[in-house]
C-alpha cells in the first residue's frame, strides 16, 4: 500500500525509527532501517526510547485475561520444538521419513512427575485462598477509602515514577508524588510473607539515613513527605517495623 | 539511578509459596505457581529460556507466560476481531519468546517491552494479511472509571497515567498514535486517512513519542 508517487527511499532511515517502533512502516521501510540500525548501533537508543514508550501504550488497553487452554497450547509447542531441536542435532539416515509438523500431537511429558506435585499445591493454595479471602473484604474496604483519595493526587498532577529493585532491572511498582507531599506507593510484590510487614521510607538528599513513614501490608499506601526528599523504597520488616531497613525491595529516585 | 542510598544489601528471597491477597482470584487458575520462582526478574527468565537447561528453561517460560499473557492477549484482542486468530497470535507470540530469548540484549530495552514489541507486530502482521480491521474504539468511559476505581491495583494506576499522558498530547498527534498502534495503520494509509504529508507524519509521530517519554519517564 504504497503511497503514489512518493519515493520512499528518499527518507532518511534515522527519521524513520519512531514509525519502525510503532509497526507503522511497509516491509521495504522497515528493513532499511533494520539495516540502518545494524550500520549505526548508535541509533538503538531512540529505537529504545520509542518501544519503551510503546511498551506502556500496550500496557494501556483494559486487561482481558486469556482463555485457560492457551497456556497448554502454549506450552505444547514449545516442548515440540525441543523434540525437534533433537532430531536436527541427530538426523536420522533418511531424513525424509520423518515428517516436519510444526504443531505435532502430544506426547507424554518428561515432566509428568510434576502432575502429583501440582495436586499439592492446589490444595495448599485453596487453604491459604480461604484464609486470605477473610481478608480480603477488609482490604478491599480499605482500598475504596484509598482509591478515591489517590484518584484526588493524580487528578492533583502527582508524578508518577517507577520503583525498582536494588539492582535496578526490575520495575516492582510506582510511586506518585503529588506537588503538595503526598506520595501514594503502589507495588507488584505480592502478599508480604507471614510475620513480616512492608515499610515505606524516604531519604532526603541532605541526610543519608532512612527515615520511616511507617508499616503497611497491601500493596498500596499513602504517606506524605517533606520536601528535599530525594529517594523512596519500600522495604520487608519483621512484624511492627525497623529502625532501619533490612531487606529492601523497591527503590525510587524522585 | 542505581545510587545505593541504604546500607544494608539487597537480599532476594525465593518463597516456596506466595499468594497475592489481592490477585488470589487470578491465580486460581494456576495452582502451580507455587511451585515457580516469580521472584525473579523478566530479564533473568528470559536468560533461564535462552540457557535451555530443562525443565528449568520451562519454568521460567512459564513464569513469563504467566505475567504477560494478559498483556499481550489484550493487546492482541485490540488489534483483531477474530477470536481464533486472536488465540493463534497469542501462541505465535509466545513460541517467538521461547525461539528467540537469545536474541534479547537488556542493552536494546527491557523484556516487556521486547515481548510486547514481537506481540503488536504480529498482530500487526496479522491484520494487514487479512485486511480486516478492528472497529473497536479505545473505550474513552472505561478509562475515565479507571481513574476513580475503587480496585487500586498498579495495573489500574498504569493505565491513569498513561491516559493521563495521552490527553497531554495534541489532538493530532493523539489521533497519529492510535491510529498507528491501535489501529495497525501504515505510514502511507496514515497520510491517506489524515490528508497530511508523509514528512508531517513522521515528524508529529516521533515528537508524540518524545512526548510521552518525557511525560512517563520511560526509558
Amino acid at each position: 500500500m504504497r503511497d503514489e508517487g512518493k519515493t520512499m527511499t528518499q527518507d532518511d532511515p534515522r527519521d524513520l525509527i519512531a514509525l519502525y517502533a510503532l509497526d507503522a512502516l511497509e516491509p521495504d521501510e522497515a528493513r532499511r532501517v533494520e539495516a540502518y540500525l545494524e550500520r549505526h548501533p548508535e541509533a538503538w537508543e531512540e529505537l529504545r526510547a520509542h518501544r519503551e514508550v510503546a511498551a506502556r501504550l500496550a500496557r494501556s488497553v483494559p486487561q482481558v485475561d486469556p482463555p485457560p487452554h492457551l497456556e497448554a497450547r502454549v506450552m505444547e509447542r514449545i516442548r515440540a520444538l525441543g523434540e525437534n531441536r533433537a532430531l536436527e542435532t541427530n538426523p536420522p539416515a533418511n531424513p525424509a521419513t520423518i515428517p516436519f509438523t510444526p504443531k505435532p500431537q502430544p506426547k507424554p511429558s518428561p515432566l509428568r512427575w510434576i502432575a502429583p506435585a501440582v495436586a499439592l499445591a492446589a490444595s495448599v493454595a485453596a487453604i491459604v485462598l480461604a484464609v486470605q479471602n477473610a481478608r480480603l473484604g477488609a482490604e478491599l474496604e480499605a482500598q475504596r477509602a484509598l482509591g478515591l483519595e489517590s484518584a484526588q493526587i493524580i487528578a492533583a498532577g502527582a508524578r508518577s515514577l517507577p520503583m525498582k529493585t536494588p539492582d535496578g532491572q526490575a520495575e516492582v511498582g510506582r510511586v506518585l508524588v503529588a506537588p503538595d507531599g503526598r506520595v501514594l506507593f503502589v507495588h507488584t510484590l505480592g502478599a508480604v510473607p507471614q510475620g513480616k510487614t512492608w515499610q515505606a521510607w524516604y531519604i532526603q538528599a541532605s541526610n543519608p539515613a532512612p527515615v520511616s513513614l511507617g508499616v503497611f501490608d497491601g500493596s498500596s499506601v499513602l504517606k506524605r513527605i517533606p520536601d528535599g526528599v530525594a529517594a523512596l523504597g519500600v522495604s520487608e520488616e519483621p512484624a511492627g517495623g525497623s529502625t532501619a531497613p533490612t531487606l529492601i525491595r523497591g527503590l525510587a529516585n524522585i | 539511578m542505581n545510587t545505593p542510598l541504604f546500607n544494608h544489601p539487597p537480599v532476594v528471597q525465593l518463597p516456596v509459596l506466595q499468594l497475592p491477597v489481592l490477585q488470589v482470584a487470578k491465580r486460581a487458575w494456576y495452582p502451580s505457581v507455587a511451585l515457580i520462582p516469580d521472584v525473579l526478574d523478566d530479564e533473568n527468565l528470559l536468560a533461564q529460556v535462552r540457557d535451555r537447561q530443562d525443565h528449568h528453561a520451562e519454568a521460567a517460560f512459564q513464569t513469563l507466560y504467566r505475567r504477560y499473557a494478559g498483556a499481550v492477549y489484550s493487546l492482541v484482542r485490540r488489534l483483531l476481531r477474530d477470536q481464533r486468530d486472536i488465540e493463534e497470535t497469542v501462541q505465535d507470540v509466545f513460541v517467538r519468546v521461547w525461539q528467540r530469548a537469545g536474541d534479547y540484549h537488556s542493552m536494546r530495552g527491557s523484556a516487556s517491552s521486547w515481548i510486547l514489541t514481537i506481540a503488536h507486530h504480529a498482530a500487526i502482521d496479522v491484520l494487514r494479511r487479512n485486511q480486516v480491521r478492528s472497529t473497536a474504539p479505545i473505550d474513552d468511559a472505561e478509562l475515565e472509571r479507571s481513574a476513580v476505581t475503587p480496585d487500586l491495583s498498579s495495573e489500574t494506576v498504569e493505565r491513569v497515567v498513561i491516559e493521563r499522558a495521552m490527553n497531554r498530547l495534541d489532538g493530532v498527534e493523539r489521533h497519529l498514535i492510535e491510529l498507528a498502534y491501535f489501529e495497525g495503520l501504515s505510514h502511507g494509509q496514515l497520510a491517506q486517512r489524515t490528508g497530511m504529508p508523509l514528512g508531517t507524519i513522521k515528524t508529529r509521530i516521533r515528537q508524540a513519542l518524545q512526548k510521552l517519554r518525557a511525560e512517563l519517564g520511560a526509558g
